[in-house]
């Protein structure tokens, strides 16, 4: 009976313990699933949310960059990725390895692509996706999808179209505009305008289940997506092309050993209307060398030197890693060459502005009544500053002359002497206030800052180097901006390359104007300058070759040191930087050009490497921008007129007419009627000297031969003279107000000498300053 | 009214002992006299089942049914193209199951304790022949296949085992009770002689490579040896010789990459991997290895307080695999939240206490020995599958009695419960 109660009592006991402990577990649980559910719950939450959610990215389309007249200067353009399935082409069991050889050997034909390569990558099994090609264009696509309909190769070759940047310009105004990167701009407008350019990717969010299949969900998020910004820029593109081609000319003949840039603002809005450098590079390939990198890069690889600088580094042949460190330094400067070609000159880079800064310091001491052009200097071929002997270009002396005299020589002692009647603390103001010392915040990335003197260390003797544009350093954006602030009255403004941002259907969304910094110089001071200046140009200047007949032009050269930079062929700090900067019209300031030669070679003269593009630059722009040319009555002289034709009239007759236009004639043979003319119907002719010779009786324009002079070296009078004594008319390009001074040597004429051509044909000269004008020598 | 207990219960003089829920009893006539004029009645039982069990039952298969639909409808879809494939054969086996247990219901529980020891012997043979002709299902080999109809005879273990430890406590009680007897001659009668049932069942299902089948079983001995009224100390033993064994294996595990290769030959290679995987997660790939018990704690936790409501699983979506078996529980905490979890564990608990209720006022030893072993198994099943999903031990591969889909398994818990109800039909509770 007791044994039986015990074992109840045990069993009750036991049982209640059993429960206990499934209690016990069940807390556990509970408390787990409470931290879980609970605590946890977004956490948990989260990740089924990313395993269900689906998101479909919908690109956002990026804006078009337009010029001042929305000629596209960038836009997108639809390209085609190529790609292959191997483990498709790997399938048909029978047919894979012949299919494998077509695919490879088709493929590589219309891409242009190694026929290894392709194959190698048939051959890889297990992969979807192995790509071919990438950006090919709309033509190449057509021939592989009729390849793909002709061997129904749906499934083994693929084309995923995608958008990129195309650039119509080629190289136009490449390093304003920039270019892409996978997803960002690089450089230029592309890189400061990214932003707006890009706009809002937007997307598409629906659920999935595990395989990626929809969900019959009601789960859905749409975000359009929010297309870029429109950029109008103010480049204007003919401009533009104007410029460049000014830019590539005075590269070819001045040999520069480094770039040549230009720039061209207007003067009363700040907006740039051109910008370039030459080289420079193609938008549509930017990785790929221009020739004169491609040569650099040549010459480094080939010449010796980039052993040298693996020397430096302690790596020679016999070195373990050698090959390796060659490849790092052959790729390291290939990518330089490439980032150079990418650098904005204008913007990102500094040099001393030499004489054109005289302009700044004529107008200081202007501004301050310290001198007036009319004030006379004397220099005897130096100055002395605190001790230092400071020379002019001029080291026999200008003399005495007037102040402006000395401006458009370009005299250095007598912008000393202006100087320091200015003092340091003013000369130091103004510097500032004129924008040296901040960044113009033009809209390009990677401004560079000038570099200047801090005000503590700006002694007596660095006053007198500024006055000449030397110790110190500007970018040619803020040189140029400086200068339009004397030629539009003072005004600083802040250079901008884009006007508007517009949407996609053409409203403006954001517009920039004019922006004016400060005003600095009086308007009175700014038009006795640019009358000074043109008088230089039109008269016994040192800037007579920005001469362009029938305009008004300011102008001013500069040739300066660079006093950082030896040259190691000589061991001298010998290169030099040869501008010009040009206002026009003078009388009525509209452009500002500034065009700067990085060491030429031969002549190094700001007036001989820079001047004459600016001439020629401006004798073709200030047309295209409405200014009217306006003839002086000696330049109305030689002002051309077209001949006509007078085949069939009556001698008589003929001659009236050439008369008429102002021209000479002369009649060979004695017949009635004219059978044959030279030069013939549409050549221009000087109306001053220009001579068309008649021929009757059947003379044939060639019976009468002369040999054509040498020239080159001759004055231009002389060349005229000589041609004249021959019977040939004669042209002359380049400074054409060559009898003034005399001082214009032809530089080259378009018929070849001591060749035999028909009487009366025209050759045409060039004629050319080269006064050593301004250049500064030994300073402290 | 009130009805008379078994024989067990007519030598007890004093009701003191039933306390639990049980305030008057009185003696019963003995079953011979009934035995003697109504034959019929020893082989079927009489009396009514006990209805909030039954009624528990019943909700815990139907809300099982259900739970399988909402799990499965997705994954059916998606390999069969049928999203009813699972319910449907589900169904099928709950009817069969239902149908099985209304059967044994009404068997006389005393029949059963006749038959225990045979059973359990057959079950033992059937298990023997499992290794030598036995279907091979995934990696392990469990199936005995009898024309169209596969058996497996390791969750009819489940069911004997407890029968035969029953019996062998109903038997040998007063051995395993006597006072006075020594350590050694207890240890003999209360855990040796019936351990012998178990260590066989578990030899024989490990020799299977049935790991979370063998847990089972140990977890079953264990909770009948423990009723059954096994020596507190032995327990003290296991307890701390399983302690020592579980950190043992962990070590093991833990260092398996270094030198302690020797071990791997003593446990399975999955599950060294299964627990490699819960200790160190961050080693596996959640593509493959982690794959399930990573989504299903992202669909616990992703249930927060309420739920995603009912059919609203975002995991069932092919996230969790097979989301209908093991991992239902993960499906249940997501579209019902911390509240139906909470709640489905509080229905087990229910069950477990309604059975122990019936095991108190059972009319034998015997039957409430059943009993407890019976519960004990449905609830610490419930358990350990609720602690796999949550991520508190490591994937064991242990289904959720009367939720996860699986025939013989339901089927089997089914005849299990019928054999419950057929002892509540002798036990009487009040109401």
């Amino acid at each position: 009976m007791n044994q039986n109660n015990d074992v109840r009592n045990t069993i009750n006991n036991r049982m209640k313990t059993l429960f206990i402990v499934l209690l016990l577990i069940s807390a556990i649980i509970i408390g787990q699933l409470f931290s879980m559910q609970i605590i946890s719950y977004d956490y948990y939450q989260g990740k089924v949310i990313d395993n269900i959610q689906q998101e479909t990215i919908i690109p956002a389309v990026r804006g078009v960059i337009y010029d001042r007249n929305m000629n596209v200067l960038a836009s997108n353009a639809t390209a085609y990725r190529v790609f292959i399935s191997p483990v498709d082409i790997q399938k048909n069991d029978n047919e894979t390895l012949d299919n494998a050889k077509l695919i490879s050997k088709t493929l590589s034909d219309i891409l242009d692509v190694s026929y290894d390569d392709v194959f190698a990558k048939t051959q890889k099994p297990n992969r979807k996706d192995e790509t071919i090609k990438n950006k090919v264009d709309k033509e190449t696509e057509g021939k592989i999808r009729e390849f793909i309909e002709e061997h129904d190769f749906h499934s083994q070759i693929y084309l995923q179209a995608s958008s990129i940047r195309y650039y119509p310009g080629g190289d136009l105004a490449a390093n304003v505009i920039g270019t892409m990167g996978t997803d960002s701009g690089l450089f230029g407008l592309e890189l400061y305008y990214n932003e707006q350019l890009s706009g809002t990717n937007g997307k598409y969010i629906t659920t999935k289940n595990g395989q990626s299949q929809g969900l019959p969900s009601s789960y859905e998020y749409y975000v359009a997506a929010k297309d870029g910004l429109n950029v109008v820029s103010t480049i204007d593109s003919t401009l533009q092309r104007m410029l460049e081609a000014q830019l590539e000319n005075a590269y070819v003949n001045a040999k520069a050993g480094n770039k040549v840039a230009g720039v061209v603002m207007d003067v009363n809005t700040g907006e740039i209307l051109a910008m370039g450098q030459y080289p420079t590079v193609d938008l549509n390939a930017p990785y790929v060398l221009t020739d004169e990198a491609q040569a650099k890069y040549d010459a480094y690889i080939n010449g010796g030197e980039i052993q040298k600088d693996l020397a430096k580094k302690g790596i020679t042949p016999s070195s373990e890693d050698y090959e390796t460190k060659y490849n790092e330094f052959a790729n390291e400067y290939l990518y330089t060459l490439i980032y150079q070609s990418w650098s904005n000159k204008t913007v990102s880079e500094t040099y001393e502005p030499g004489s054109t800064f005289k302009i700044l310091t004529t107008a200081f001491a202007l501004e301050e009544e310290v001198t007036s052009f009319a004030d006379t200097y004397s220099c005897p071929g130096y100055y002395v500053v605190a001790g230092t002997k400071i020379k002019c270009h001029k080291t026999t002396g200008h003399g005495s002359h007037d102040y402006a005299t000395m401006l458009q020589q370009s005299c250095n002692p007598a912008l000393m002497q202006v100087a320091l009647k200015i003092g340091n603390e003013k000369f130091y103001e103004y510097f500032s206030l004129l924008g040296y010392m901040e960044k113009t915040g033009i809209d390009l990335p990677g401004e560079a800052s000038g570099i200047y003197s801090s005000e503590s260390g700006f002694g007596i003797v660095s006053l007198a180097c500024y006055s000449f544009g030397q110790t110190f350093k500007t970018t040619m954006i803020q040189q140029i901006t400086a200068i339009s602030a004397i030629a539009n009255g003072g005004h600083l403004l802040t250079p901008r390359t884009v006007s508007a941002l517009t949407d996609a259907d053409g409203n403006v969304v954001v517009s920039y104007g004019t922006e004016e910094k400060r005003s600095v110089i009086s308007e009175g001071v700014c038009k006795e300058i640019m009358a000074v200046l043109e008088d230089g140009v039109s008269g016994d200047g040192g800037a007579k070759n920005a001469y362009v007949a029938g305009y008004r032009i300011a102008a001013k050269t500069g040739t300066s040191e660079k006093r950082d930079k030896v040259n190691p062929i000589t061991g001298n700090k010998d290169y030099r930087i040869g501008s010009t900067v040009a206002v026009a019209p003078a009388d009525n300031p509209q452009i500002a050009v500034l065009i700067i030669v990085d060491e030429p070679k031969g002549s190094v003269y700001g007036s001989t490497v820079a001047a004459p593009y600016v001439a020629n630059f401006l004798s073709e722009a200030l047309p295209y921008i409405g200014v009217e040319r306006q003839y002086t009555a000696e330049e109305m002289e030689r002002a051309t007129v077209s001949v006509k034709n007078y085949y069939g009239k009556t001698v008589q007759d003929a001659t009236r007419e050439i008369s008429k236009l102002g021209l000479s004639y002369e009649v060979i043979g004695n017949g009635e009627a004219v059978t044959a003319q030279m030069p013939s119907a549409g050549t221009a002719l000087t109306k001053s000297d220009g001579k068309v010779i008649l021929y009757t009786e059947g003379i044939s324009s060639s019976s009468k031969q002369v040999t054509v002079p040498n020239l080159i070296g001759y004055t231009a009078e002389e060349a005229v003279k000589a041609l004249r004594a021959k019977g040939l008319n004669v042209l002359i390009s380049g400074s054409t107000n060559y009898n003034i001074g005399n001082g214009a040597k032809v530089v080259s004429q378009s018929l070849e000498a001591n060749t035999q051509v028909k009487y009366g044909s025209v050759v045409t000269i060039r004629c050319l300053y080269d006064d050593p004008d301004d250049i500064e020598n030994d300073i402290g | 009214m009130e009805k008379k207990y078994t024989e067990d219960v007519q030598d007890s003089s004093s009701d003191s002992m039933f306390q639990i829920g049980m305030r008057d009893k009185t003696p019963e006539p003995a079953l011979e006299e009934v035995s003697h004029e109504k034959k019929k009645r020893v082989f079927w039982a009489t009396g009514t089942v006990d209805r909030p069990m039954l009624i528990v039952i019943l909700f815990l298969v139907s809300f099982g049914s259900v739970m399988v639909f909402s799990a499965s409808y997705a994954y059916a879809y998606s390999r069969y193209g049928d999203s009813t494939y699972f319910i449907q054969k589900q169904l099928g086996f709950v009817i069969l199951g239902l149908l099985a247990m209304l059967f044994i219901s009404h068997i006389n529980y005393k029949v059963m304790k006749a038959f225990s020891l045979p059973f359990y012997g057959v079950t033992v043979l059937l298990l023997v022949l499992v290794l030598l002709i036995g279907v091979a299902a995934q990696a392990a080999q469990r199936w005995l296949q009898v024309g169209p109809i596969s058996v497996q005879p390791s969750e009819i273990m489940k069911v004997a085992l407890v029968l035969a430890i029953a019996w062998y406590g109903e038997n040998y009680r007063k051995k395993i009770y006597d006072p006075n007897q020594s350590f050694k001659s207890k240890t003999i009668n209360s855990v040796l002689k019936p351990g012998l049932f178990v260590l066989v069942a578990a030899g024989l299902i490990a020799l299977e490579n049935h790991v979370s089948g063998t847990l089972i079983i140990l977890i079953i001995g264990m909770v009948c040896l423990w009723v059954v009224g096994a020596d507190k100390r032995w327990f003290i033993y296991i307890g701390g010789g399983g302690l020592v064994l579980v950190c043992v294996v962990l070590l093991v595990v833990w260092f398996k990459d270094a030198s302690w290769n020797f071990i791997d030959d003593l446990i399975p290679d999955y599950v060294v991997k299964r627990i490699d995987m819960w200790l160190r997660p961050d080693n596996y790939t959640i593509l493959d290895d982690t794959w399930q018990t990573v989504q299903g704690k992202y669909a616990v936790g992703s249930g927060g307080f309420f739920g995603t409501g009912f059919g609203q699983s975002y995991q069932k979506h092919l996230f969790v695999s097979q989301p209908q078996n093991d991992f239902i529980f993960a499906i249940v905490c997501e579209e019902l939240g911390f509240v139906g979890a909470v709640g489905l564990i509080g229905l087990y608990m229910i069950f477990v206490y309604r059975g122990l209720l019936i095991a108190k006022r059972a009319p034998d030893i015997y039957s409430s020995i059943v009993v407890i072993g019976i519960v004990g198994h449905v609830g610490i099943q419930a358990l350990l599958n609720m602690l796999v999903v949550t991520g508190v031990f490591p994937n064991t591969g242990i289904s959720l009695p009367f939720i996860s889909y699986g025939g013989s398994s339901l089927i089997m818990l089914l005849a299990e419960m019928g054999i419950l109800l057929s002892i509540s039909r002798s036990a009487k509770i009040e109401k």
